[in-house]
């Protein structure tokens, strides 16, 4: 039925890994903090963020696992996108394209 | 903050988790009040973790619902053109509105539309009867009802009405910050013929893209606090895999029910926070 099951077998295991990663460093993070005591901070920018994750620095941890999730929606847009095009289903590639727009466009609004 | 205090935040979100995967909401409206009443968590900060709770929640479900084929992909993403848009429209218009007046508004829509889901009962279409009709675009879906072990097939109707009022719900997330869920799974299941699992499923699904820009315009203004959100994000996720679990041992007729139930107990919330006597989401 209109490519349902190419469809999911794209998107699933993109929110599945998504969720598996980005569990493993928060639980990873949580616990360096518990270690180390630190447990109050602001997300890390991410250029400083390889330098925090080579020093075990939970909250560089946690800042991954937190990216890893957001990006995980996205993801399976742009994954939905390949499957598209992949199908030629023209309609739904302008659809896919809409709602990754208009993503753009409220990050930019907000980010002002 | 205390490491038991992050794990009882955590023990408490998954009651977030648990609703918004059974329901198709977010649970921003648990767990914001839960962190601002509960915790005394700054507004920001909480509804920070609350966005990530969302997206946590919506991916935890989701990978379930999707090799379920209870989401509706295609659906979905025909949806969240007008949430997303909606959304923008929102909250580029929010300060130019009156809060109180909106959250009256808005718990009357619910009001309604909790008077409509108990007054109907689910209406199916197969997809060759719609396709018969034509429509825009082919929305048909399969999924095996996790409780029956019925397949259902059924074909998506309504679509320019599910689509108009589907930026009325993204509208109205971007303007109150809550609530899209909430419209969209009425919207689904009485507008679209969509059977109220499928509906709620999709919504869940829907609602990580929802949540998405507000998550990434908080990352990028430092307004996340690590911890807490990797708390909330930890116990949303166990939550979203028991409500995932719970969504096989009820049937459509009663989720129904208790998603009427739940469009009062968030109408009485809205009316209680327009007359200032309830300080959470």
């Amino acid at each position: 039925m209109n490519g349902q099951v190419t469809l999911c077998n794209v998107v699933q295991p993109i929110l599945r890994w998504g969720m598996v990663l980005s569990l493993i460093f928060m639980f990873a993070g949580l616990a360096l903090g518990f270690v180390t005591g630190d447990q109050d901070a602001g997300v890390v920018p991410l250029e400083e963020m390889p330098s925090g994750l080579m020093e075990m620095d939970g909250a560089a941890f946690l800042t991954l696992g937190i990216v890893l999730l957001i990006a995980t929606p996205l993801a399976r847009v742009v994954g939905s996108l390949c499957v598209f095009i992949k199908e030629g289903d023209r309609r739904f590639i302008l659809v896919s394209l809409t709602v990754l727009l208009a993503v753009a466009v409220a990050v930019l609004l907000g980010g002002t | 903050m205390e490491p038991l205090v992050l794990l009882l935040i955590a023990l408490l979100c998954m009651s977030a988790g648990a609703i918004g995967a059974l329901m198709g909401i977010g649970g921003g409206l648990i767990i914001i009040p839960l962190l601002t009443l509960g915790f005394g968590v700054p507004m920001q900060e909480a509804i920070g973790a609350s966005l990530i709770g969302v997206i946590a929640t919506s991916t935890g479900a989701a990978s379930k619902y999707v090799k379920q084929g209870l989401t509706n992909v295609r659906l979905a993403l025909f949806l969240e053109m007008s949430t997303t848009v909606g959304s923008i429209v929102g909250a580029l218009i929010a300060v130019y509105t009156n809060q109180k007046v909106l959250f009256i508004l808005f718990s009357m829509l619910l009001v309604y539309a909790a008077f409509t889901m108990l007054r109907r009962t689910e209406l199916l279409f197969s997809p060759e009867e719609v396709a018969a009709e034509g429509q825009m675009v082919d929305l048909s879906c399969r999924f095996v009802d996790p409780r029956s072990q019925c397949e259902v097939s059924y074909g998506v109707k309504g679509l320019k009405k599910g689509l108009a009022y589907s930026s009325v719900a993204g509208m109205l997330s971007g303007l109150l910050g809550v609530g899209g869920g909430l419209v969209k799974v009425p919207v689904m299941s009485v507008c679209m013929c969509v059977p109220l699992k499928a509906a709620a499923a999709t919504s869940n699904f829907m609602i990580g893209v929802t949540a998405l820009t507000g998550a990434i315009i908080y990352y990028g203004h430092g307004l996340l606090n690590t911890y807490l959100c990797g708390a909330v994000a930890l116990g949303t996720f166990t939550g979203a895999y028991v409500g995932t679990i719970m969504m096989t041992r009820y049937s459509s007729g009663q989720l129904r029910k208790w998603f009427a139930v739940l469009l009062f107990v968030v109408a009485f919330t809205m009316v209680l926070k327009a007359l200032g006597l309830w300080g959470g989401a």
